[in-house]
């Protein structure tokens, strides 16, 4: 019965959003902005129905109603509350349905709470967003529908996928999905741009907000998932260049790309053009990333099985693309000349240049490793496999010259000609860098990285952070100094720099995290209850014996350990293996203890099952990992810093442009 | 700025030369019985090899019963004396090119090697052709001259106006 009315209310939704596209491209034409309103009705109606289904998926998971295919193939009653509110996402037709729903708030958002002078170019943005969300409504009824019934009556649901029963899954895809939505309102304004022929002071606003926030829900999102991985799996890493990881990383990137390149559009009103391809390309690549979850094309770790929805994914990207190409062929050139002349030479639009070709060569290397394999074995018949060493072979290169430049571009200034007088805080970071380096690589023990290629790389690494971290140290006490040291007025003024360089400290830290943990220990070692011994410097003791415990749906078999290193007492883990009722595996539970410098990382591989007094651990011992976590949490307050900007929100500069010939 | 970056090389050069004073410890768990060559071959070997049943992750990584049995291949390899070299080639005449986790720099698979090689060539000079080259002349101020712009936006207005003519 509930299966009915979700289904009614998602082909409702489908039927408002294509009713709004239509009323989109008539209010364009005619300029006529009852036409428009209507249309804009129409999408917020679409998210109120969508987000009755939601809760009726949502009904169903808690009751157990599992007449509900979705809910009998993912749930199960003995499943913990908040993993029955996270199944909707945990399979294919939940997460396309979240996305869906995402989608149409953030439509609904964007069409409200445009700013004065773009009243002119919305029923354009209104029309490339909802073309997109019917067709993701259309999806939702025909090939991924979530309201299919069970066949037979069914007293038990087979249960969620056990992997997915972590707190960092159950927020990981909802951020993932703001992340990805958010990025469709670029490129919806990016249309609309092409179609009128300029952009407003407004539109390069709305486009910065809106870029921002996908930002920081894609950095923190893509960590998460990173997170997972660690805490789960049991390899002691966080990233594989796993081709769905991979794609998170493409719409990053592009992200990352199109706010810099922002940058330049907003002091200079230069690369126009280039915007507009970037938020293209960052829409086309969320999507892109979609269909390699969905189809099968490429195996994935994270891939649900083969579905129908494959074919018309490629028809919808490849669609997307070509009229997005089309739209930009035919009206690019008509784009309005900007009123400043191109200076360019050593300045700052130049290191933002230079910032765009480096984060660009990345994506486009990322890009091409990720689909390599399919051209390859399409073209001579034979199977290749492209992994993390290929992505490793480049990844350090690109990120010791994105330190360079963000040193050097956060020294220059726009329309300069030369380097003036930061030549001096470069030299002198220079020095103050060679002690701190030292500390660190003390610290972080990096003397005992074995390879000397990775030893010399990571302490140049280091070393060209610590420049970087003192240059923009150095530049933000210019600035306050350039206000007299009033921070009142700094922060008012300059928030949205001051955001970057908090944005900018975090990526080092970050890059400080990927570099210590060159080196991974690992080690496998049996022990015996009572018996210490010796593990890569540290004391293990396995202490009484395996504890049996249950916790809400688990049954979890831990070994208490005490961790000593020259007698001092380091940490007590308790690694464990744990029983999920619908599953007759084991699962790893990871103990991830340590200290700020390094985690050290204990997995239970296997244990005596009779007696309890014998186990086998993996134990490794990982070098900065946490600088990671930190880092991300720094990058996304600095990014949440810029969003909060309000010099650049200032109502009084918005232009009203464009007039309605219909009112 | 060629000043700087001679400094900046100066500097990077000294410190490596710090760096290779030091000689790098070597810290070697106990309880395996290959020795510490050996060790370093396997797990160079073992790193190169994708496990075949999971994504992304090694043989070294993975405790897949797949990846433990080329484990024990490899072990057994490196016992007989082979190098790094000959055991990647065993096994990519047994499984083909697919189980080495990145493609063999030969054939069609170049491509995805030259291409990074190419970009990092042709991407500045790109830039510089886009960008750079096409800069126009500008006043002292950096502002380009009202009748210019004037001139620029009155050619933009002619064509959008011609263009909406013609459809």
């Amino acid at each position: 019965m509930l299966a009915n009315y979700g289904f009614f209310l998602l082909f409702l939704c489908s039927a408002c959003c294509a009713y709004g596209f239509v009323g989109c491209l008539a209010a364009a034409k005619w300029r006529h902005r009852r036409m428009f309103r209507s249309a804009r009705l129409a999408a917020t109606v679409s998210a109120v129905l969508a987000i009755l289904a939601s809760g009726i998926v949502w009904y169903a998971l808690i009751n157990h109603d599992f007449s509900l295919y979705y809910v009998y193939k993912n749930s199960s009653t003995d499943l913990p509350f908040m993993f029955q509110i996270t199944a909707f996402w945990s399979s294919l037709e939940g997460s396309h349905m979240l996305w869906t729903l995402f989608l149409n708030i953030c439509t609904v958002v964007c069409l409200w709470t445009f700013s004065k002078d773009n009243e002119h170019i919305m029923p354009y943005v209104g029309a490339a967003l909802l073309v997109v969300l019917s067709w993701m409504f259309y999806l939702a009824c025909t090939h991924s529908d979530i309201f299919a019934v069970t066949p037979v009556f069914a007293a038990e649901g087979r249960g969620m996928n056990t992997l997915l029963q972590n707190p960092y899954m159950a927020i990981h895809p909802p951020m993932l999905f703001i992340g990805y939505t958010s990025l469709a309102v670029p490129f919806a304004y990016s249309i609309a741009a092409l179609c009128y022929g300029d952009v407003t002071e407004g539109w390069l606003k709305s486009v910065r907000r809106w870029t921002l926030l996908s930002w920081c829900f894609l950095t923190a999102a893509i960590i998460l998932g990173g997170r997972w991985a660690y805490v789960e799996l049991g390899w002691a890493g966080y990233w594989a260049w796993d081709p769905v990881e991979n794609s998170s990383f493409l719409p990053w990137l592009l992200a990352t790309s199109l706010l810099h390149c922002l940058l330049v559009q907003g002091h200079l009103g230069q690369l126009k053009r280039l915007t507009f391809v970037l938020a293209i390309l960052a829409f086309f690549l969320t999507f892109f990333g979609t269909f390699i979850t969905r189809s099968g094309v490429i195996t994935s770790v994270h891939s649900f099985a083969e579905s129908p929805i494959g074919p018309s994914y490629l028809l919808f990207i490849s669609g997307l693309l070509m009229v997005s190409s089309l739209i930009y062929g035919f009206r690019a050139h008509l784009v309005l000349p900007t009123d400043t002349g191109k200076v360019w030479g050593v300045s700052k639009e130049s290191a933002l240049v230079v910032c765009l070709l480096l984060l660009l060569s990345f994506a486009s290397i990322i890009f091409v490793g990720t689909i390599f394999p399919i051209v390859s074995e399409a073209l001579t018949k034979q199977r290749i496999s492209i992994q993390a060493p290929y992505f490793n072979a480049f990844a350090p290169y690109v990120g010791l010259g994105l330190i360079v430049t963000i040193a050097v571009g956060n020294l220059l200034r726009f329309q300069a000609n030369g380097i003036g007088k930061s030549r001096k805080i470069i030299l002198y970071s220079m020095l103050i860098s060679v002690p701190v380096t030292w500390l660190f690589a003390v610290q972080a023990e990096i003397f005992k990285t074995l390879s000397t290629f990775a030893l010399v790389t990571q302490l140049v690494g280091v070393y060209l952070v610590f420049w970087c971290a003192s240059c923009l140290t150095w530049d933000l006490i210019d600035r306050v100094k350039l206000v007299k040291g009033r921070l009142s007025v700094f922060f008012k003024r300059s928030r949205a720099f001051f955001g970057a360089y908090v944005a900018h400290m975090g990526a080092l830290l970050m890059i400080l995290g990927f570099l210590g943990n060159y080196r991974g220990l690992e080690q496998e070692v049996s022990l015996t209850a009572g018996e210490p011994k010796s593990v890569l410097g540290y004391d293990v003791t396995f202490m009484s014996g395996l504890e049996v415990s249950k916790v809400d749906n688990v049954r979890l078999y831990s070994a208490p350990l005490e961790i000593s290193r020259n007698g001092k007492l380091v940490s007590r883990p308790r690694p464990a293996r744990s029983q999920y009722p619908t599953s007759q595996d084991l699962l790893n539970e990871i103990s991830v203890d340590g200290g700020f410098w390094r985690d050290i990382y204990i997995v239970l591989k296997d244990f005596d099952k009779n007696t309890g007094k014998n186990i086998i651990i993996q134990m490794n011992i990982n070098p900065t990992v946490r600088f990671v976590w930190i880092a991300t949490f720094i990058m996304v307050i600095g990014g949440l810093i810029a969003l909060s900007d309000s010099y650049r929100g200032d109502k009084t500069r918005d232009v009203v442009a464009g007039k309605w010939e219909v009112g | 700025m060629k000043a700087v970056f001679f400094y900046l090389s100066l500097t990077i050069m000294g410190f490596s030369a710090l760096v290779f004073a030091e000689e790098p410890k070597v810290e070697m768990p106990e309880t395996s019985e290959m020795s510490f060559e050996d060790q370093t071959i396997f797990k160079d070997v073992a790193g190169m090899l994708r496990c075949p049943t999971c994504t992304g992750l090694s043989v070294l990584d993975s405790d897949a019963k797949f990846s433990l049995q080329i484990q024990n291949v490899v072990k057994e390899q490196i016992d007989q004396g082979k190098s790094k070299d000959q055991i990647l080639d065993f096994f990519e005449n047994r499984y083909g090119p697919w189980i080495l986790r990145e493609p063999p720099k030969k054939g069609f698979n170049i491509v995805a090697w030259i291409f990074p090689l190419l970009l990092i060539i042709l991407g500045p000079i790109l830039v510089w052709m886009l960008v750079w080259r096409r800069s126009r002349d500008t006043s002292e101020n950096t502002v380009r001259s009202a009748e210019e712009i004037a001139e620029e936006f009155e050619r933009a207005v002619k064509l959008t106006l011609s263009n909406n003519e013609r459809a």
